[in-house]
């Protein structure tokens, strides 16, 4: 019992550790007069600025437009890529019809698509979401069909054998035996919809974090531009963890 | 967007016109060059805000003011002023140019650079933009619309102002933070309802029938244009400046007295046939001298930024404005 607790706190010492080693060692750099403020602001400028942006309401009207938009964005991919994903591994003669497609489209960055998608989408919403859509839909597509590739071909085997009509199939054969990967999938198209908010509001945007981050750039504030970037990785860790924690839910026999 | 324009060819096209043995495209006469004590690396923005540096530039007068003092430079052109401020705190240029805005924006952050000259300044080289069919007609209807600008350019400051003038803020519109570069096609695929965009755009705009003037700085904002340099910098190369100094207030004299000429000579930096160039010229007053009125109205405009939250810290304006390298010149 003793043993445990120690080693739980050991656990979360060794966790904290390096953010704390840094944190002191960029405020010695700022004490020592290492720091210029207006390249590098000392982390009592962050949070600072986190208070300022706090108390005027454009941090948590920022961040809830981006977060929206995420989720907007990723639901959708998710959405599309699976259903494409499961139809392109059951069946072969769709993957052919479309593979030249996808496959061609894969290498493009979303960022590649932002002139065009704010041609098409406009400034708003729409361009956002779409570029969302694009970085986290692949992810879940191809890990999707590597998932449904990975499950032991006896399982299917059999379901021919005992002529399982298709939907069973998918039910109870591809989407249970894929699953690993699909959350593999879903994670990895979460932490893409993060990047490509940030990437589409730093252009033509008018509001999001992505906006306050480019907003920050153009008024020489380095503070809020570090403020946006901690705000992105500290959401986009919360939003892995949540679906860690889902994912173990799921997959209870791994 | 740091890209190193083709100015040190066309600088030594022009600029070396006069030395022998030189061939004007040959790209080593950079190398003898570098032989320079002192180089001054400066940031630019190919806009006609800043005609006087673009004709000391295409004459040859900033060659041959600052090789007389022992130096050469360096020359990389920006698209807005809080991109040359970018990169003079990245410590990749020692002298810029920009409107009173993004210099008072970089000072208040805590950069080390103080203004020496001053560059232009005309109420109407900046102005709020609309469809010509638009039913936008004041700027109290701008309230809820989508107005494009450079944030930390000039340009918010002039938006801020006409709207407080009608008892609104920024808030009040969706503001999109765009280059200029970017402003015309946004506004022409509707994308955004107004511009707030300067020379040599208002210019082009509206003598294509793409635009109309909803508003300008006419009675609101003077708009001038400064020089900055990083403080230590001049302070080590005094000579430098007054050498810049010198070569701008050439230009300002071929501007007084044959602007059409300027006009045909810079033309083709910003992209404009030298009769629209010429309509330009006419809309500033170029000069190098910071006067009282100058000095006055930068300040204001620093207030206003500072009531506004444009910017979070106060400037000081002694330490700001050093008129030093001016007097010198001016005797």
């Amino acid at each position: 019992m003793k043993n445990n607790i120690k080693q739980g706190l050991g656990h979360y010492v060794l966790y904290f550790l390096l953010p704390i080693i840094i944190l002191i060692a960029w405020e010695w750099a700022d004490i020592a007069g290492l720091l210029k403020s207006y390249t590098m602001p000392a982390p009592i400028a962050i949070v600072n600025t986190f208070i300022e942006y706090l108390q005027n309401g454009k941090l948590l009207t920022n961040i809830g437009v981006s977060l929206v938009r995420v989720v907007e964005g990723f639901l959708l991919a998710l959405a599309v890529g699976f259903a494409i994903g499961i139809g392109v591994s059951i069946f072969p003669k769709f993957d052919t019809f479309t593979d030249l497609v996808i496959q061609t489209l894969r290498p493009i960055p979303p960022i590649a698509w932002i002139p065009l998608a704010i041609l098409w989408f406009g400034i708003g919403q729409g361009s956002k979401v779409f570029i969302i859509f694009l970085g986290a839909f692949f992810p879940i597509f191809i890990n999707t069909t590597e998932g449904v590739k990975n499950i032991d071909g006896r399982f299917f085997e059999l379901a021919e054998v005992y002529e399982i009509p298709k939907q069973k199939l998918i039910t109870k054969i591809v989407i249970p035996g894929a699953l690993p990967q699909i959350m593999t999938g879903i994670r990895l198209g979460l932490g893409n919809a993060w990047v490509c908010v940030v990437a589409a509001e730093m252009i033509g945007a008018t509001s999001g974090v992505g906006f306050m981050l480019s907003d920050g750039r153009s008024l020489s504030r380095p503070d809020i531009v570090i403020l946006g970037m901690l705000i992105v990785g500290i959401f986009g860790k919360i939003m892995d963890d949540l679906l860690k924690a889902l994912n173990k839910r799921l997959i209870k026999w791994q | 967007m740091k890209k190193l324009i083709l100015g040190l060819s066309v600088a030594a096209l022009i600029g070396f016109t006069g030395c022998s043995g030189a061939t004007v495209q040959d790209t080593e006469t950079q190398a003898s060059q570098a032989d320079a004590e002192v180089t001054l690396r400066i940031a630019a923005q190919p806009f006609p805000l800043y005609t006087p540096v673009y004709v000391a530039y295409e004459e040859g007068f900033l060659d041959e003011e600052l090789s007389a003092v022992g130096a050469d430079y360096t020359w990389q052109e920006f698209k807005s002023g809080p991109l040359v401020n970018e990169a003079v705190a990245a410590g990749e240029a020692d002298l810029g140019f920009m409107a009173d805005l993004p210099a008072i924006i970089a000072k208040s952050t805590g950069q080390p650079i103080e203004v020496i000259s001053n560059v232009a300044y005309g109420e109407k080289g900046l102005a709020v933009l609309v469809k010509p069919d638009s039913d936008i007609q004041s700027v109290a209807d701008l309230k809820g619309k989508k107005v494009a600008y450079a944030t930390g350019s000039y340009a918010q400051h002039l938006l801020a102002l006409l709207l407080s003038n009608e008892g609104l803020t920024l808030d009040d519109v969706e503001s999109i933070n765009l280059g200029a570069g970017d402003q015309p096609a946004a506004l022409a695929s509707g994308e955004v309802d107004a511009l707030v965009i300067w020379e040599q755009y208002i210019s082009q705009l509206v003598s294509d029938g793409q635009a109309r003037v909803l508003a300008d700085g006419t009675g609101v904002k003077r708009g001038n244009m400064v020089t900055y340099a990083v403080t230590d910098y001049a302070e080590k190369n005094p000579d430098v400046i007054k050498a810049y100094i010198k070569a701008l207030d050439r230009a300002n004299e071929v501007l007084s007295t044959d602007p059409e000429a300027a006009a045909q000579l810079v033309a083709e930096d910003f992209s404009v046939t030298p009769e629209l160039m010429k309509q330009i010229i006419g809309n500033f007053t170029f000069s190098t001298d910071l006067t009282d009125d100058d000095i006055a109205e930068i300040t204001k405009v620093k207030d206003f930024s500072l009531d506004a939250g444009i910017i979070s810290s106060d400037v000081d304006i002694d330490s700001f404005i050093n008129k030093s390298y001016l007097d010198e010149v001016h005797g």
